[in-house]
């Protein structure tokens, strides 16, 4: 039965059923416009384990396709950034007394001072460094001792993937009237909550980017609503080939990424949907293999320890998954290069229509 | 307890050459307890049989098997373009809330099937929806791990008037407003659910018990009741009390999810729909599951149940797009209703028991009567 029935009252309506039926018939237009704006709207999920980069790509978007952090955007920033500092800096002067890295006295002041200012922090959300602190972070950085154990020891312990990056500018990111870069804000790593949504425009191509990183219950449950998306967007941490999951030790972590992987490429929901892998941390990657062979982790690896073997193994895992080999497309990326994740991108969206077309008979 | 924490009684008989370490001790102690939760649960289990006197069909057999009910499918509420997730009706009877997929939260006249209102919200995945008491606003979220409240009027733009109540940690996956339009109760997908005040989005009383996602929330029917139940992702139906916050009772018996849960209209029982393809009822009187609503044909998930009036007939939402009526004391199923071309959402029967509301994946709402 229709808006505005007739068949209780026979034809003649009041003039207030006359009323509500036309104003439901307006409802029902307007539905249909938003319905053909969003059949008309590319859209995209982003998915991947914890770490993995989602929120970077994401941030990336923003930059590249909106207008990026206006000032007040960017001072929401400061403190996670001066968060990020602390976290970094903790991280490596544990592991120089877990490792017997020992410091000089005027270093070991310095991390006394850090640490004493640390011990009194009344509020770590609105956390600011001062100047004076800023500089003595610096010192501690820039110490033998430190460096000793950043370039020797760095992937024995958890370390901020922008460790090196923040503290390298430390100075920059603590003077007075600081205002975080783009390039501090893709950096920054913040724990997302909940779901990000991002609309952008792109070669005359309407997008729609969602991030679900944040959802961290039963995906099970959640997941259908997004059976209507153009393209998944899988992100792994190619980084984390040696890395074991910290809540439990038993699971390597890109083992269970590709479990991820094959459940969702695997699932009914997403058949229509192309499926892009973003294999990211590739620097990190590079940099690890020269002090931890993959072979260490992955037993059934049979080639050498060469950055483009590896990387072949890896890609081969994943796209063991795949069945509709067309619609799968796998790129190496860094998340925190603006200029690497713009190329790709537009390569991924160009194979996605070319492919689209192709199948509709209109492209050779 | 027999003993002393940290001094297992064995301990006492060993030779002194060899005592044990404290890793050895703690592992014995824990065991102990374990032991001693076991017998407490049998003990448990002991105490409930005792109340269960007779089986429900046996007590129903005097009753005359239910006639012909000639329930059809009277109305059908076209407008959503995504899968309808959630339904509720208004307390005026008449009035309908959906909202699906595609952002769309539609207040429906129920009767003529008119569009009243549709409401474009923020964040496209609204997982929930309710009608307040006096149906003068609505309550809706889901993904956006929020709770939102729109006051309804005949003005332009109301979604201008939106407030944000409640926030979890996790996405919303049910609400519901308790006794007043002042008050919202929302279970998550964080394991809790919660009290919101609504004027002021102050949480009033957290529960934490449940060991998953909270999938489904239901009050009594009756004002003057102090408790509610949750079901979910852990299996278990638990009954809270508002006041003190705490668990008072818990059911186990599902297989999987529970995905959602209805007290009987008298209020000392209530029925629960899982993926175990069953639904449930529960007597908290009884403290203990007395009947199952099972067919080895149904193999689909149960993801709405709802009372009639009377509470003698459940009706239960299936994965296979039909709709089960169950008499719920004879556990046998009377009818199926079809006519959904996709799963089931969400099931209400409507509060004067005249009619029942099914949402579904097909993009409909179907009322029947």
């Amino acid at each position: 039965m229709g808006a505005g029935a007739t068949g209780l009252r026979g034809a003649r309506l009041s003039p207030e059923e006359r009323a509500n039926s036309s104003k439901s018939r307006a409802i029902d237009r307007a539905l249909s416009k938003d319905h053909t704006d969003d059949l008309n709207r590319f859209k995209i999920l982003l998915l991947g384990t914890a770490e993995s980069g989602k929120s970077t790509i994401f941030k990336q978007m923003r930059v590249l396709h909106l207008d990026g952090y206006a000032k007040e955007d960017a001072l929401e920033y400061l403190s996670i950034i001066h968060s990020n500092c602390m976290e970094a800096l903790t991280q490596l002067v544990d592991a120089c007394t877990a490792f017997g890295i020992n410091h000089d006295i005027t270093v070991q002041e310095d991390v006394n001072r850090f640490e004493d200012f640390k011990r009194k922090l009344r509020d770590p959300e609105g956390l600011v460094i001062p100047v004076v602190i800023g500089r003595c972070m610096d010192r501690v950085w820039h110490s033998p001792s430190l460096q000793l154990c950043y370039d020797t020891r760095r992937f024995r312990f958890a370390l901020l993937d922008s460790a090196k990056y923040f503290m390298d500018n430390i100075v920059r990111l603590t003077e007075d009237n600081y205002v975080p870069s783009i390039q501090d804000i893709v950096h920054c790593r913040i724990s997302t909550t909940g779901i990000n949504e991002l609309a952008f425009n792109y070669k005359k191509m309407d997008f729609k980017m969602v991030d679900v990183g944040g959802q961290r219950s039963e995906r099970r449950k959640w997941i259908h609503c997004f059976d209507n998306v153009d393209m998944i967007l899988f992100i792994v941490s190619m980084s984390d080939y040696d890395q074991l999951d910290p809540e439990d030790n038993k699971y390597n972590r890109m083992k269970q990424s590709y479990e991820i992987f094959k459940t969702i490429v695997h699932s009914d929901l997403f058949r229509h949907a192309s499926i892009v892998l973003f294999l990211n941390k590739y620097d990190v990657f590079v940099e690890k293999l020269k002090t931890s062979p993959l072979r260490r982790s992955f037993k059934n690896y049979e080639g050498d320890n060469s950055e483009e073997s590896a990387r072949e193994f890896i890609k081969k895992l994943f796209r063991r998954c795949i069945t509709d080999r067309h619609k799968f497309f796998v790129f190496e990326t860094t998340a925190t290069d603006t200029g690497n994740i713009d190329l790709v991108f537009g390569s991924a969206v160009a194979h996605i229509v070319n492919e689209n077309l192709r199948s509709a008979g209109l492209h050779e | 307890m027999s003993t002393i924490a940290g001094e297992s009684s064995s301990s006492s008989k060993m030779p002194e050459n060899s005592q044990p370490t404290t890793t050895e001790k703690g592992s014995e102690y824990l065991e102990q307890l374990a032991n001693e939760a076991e017998e407490l649960r049998k003990k448990l289990d002991q105490e409930r049989h005792k109340l269960n006197d007779i089986p429900i069909q046996q007590a129903a057999e005097r009753l005359d098997v239910m006639g012909a009910l000639g329930v059809k499918q009277r109305r059908i509420l076209k407008g959503h373009v995504g899968k309808v997730l959630c339904m509720d009706w208004s307390l005026d009877k008449r009035h309908i809330v959906s909202s699906s997929q595609d952002g769309k939260v539609i207040v429906w006249d129920g009767f003529t099937t008119n569009k009243e209102h549709a409401l474009t919200m923020p964040t496209t995945w609204v997982m929930a929806c309710a009608f307040s008491p006096s149906s003068q606003m609505i309550a809706c979220g889901g993904l956006d791990n929020k709770c939102s409240v729109v006051p309804l009027s005949f003005e332009d733009d109301i979604i201008q008037k939106k407030r944000q109540v409640a926030t979890h940690t996790s996405y919303m996956s049910c609400c519901t407003f308790l006794r007043s339009d002042n008050l919202i109760l929302t279970g998550s997908g964080d394991s809790t659910c919660a009290i919101w005040d609504v004027e002021s989005g102050q949480l009033i009383q957290n529960f934490h018990g449940h060991t998953g996602d909270v999938f489904a929330i239901d009050v009594p029917k009756c004002d003057t009741g102090n408790t509610f139940i949750s079901a979910g992702a852990d299996k278990h139906s638990l009954v809270w009390d508002i006041r003190s916050g705490q668990c008072v009772q818990s059911f186990e018996g599902h297989e999987a999810d529970i995905n959602t849960v209805r007290f009987h209209p008298n209020g000392d029982a209530f029925a629960t729909g899982s993926d175990d393809a069953t639904c449930r009822l529960f007597d908290l009187r009884a403290d203990r599951q007395v009947c199952v609503y099972e067919k080895e044909s149904i193999l689909f998930p149960v993801n709405g149940v709802d009372f009639s009036l009377s509470g003698r007939i459940l009706f239960a939402g299936y994965g296979d797009y039909r709709v089960g009526v169950w008499d719920s004391l004879k556990c046998a199923r009377h009818s199926v209703l079809y006519g959904h071309e996709n799963r089931i959402s969400c099931l209400r029967t409507s509060p004067d028991g005249t009619a029942v509301c099914s949402a579904s994946w097909d993009c409909t709402i179907r009322i029947w009567a």
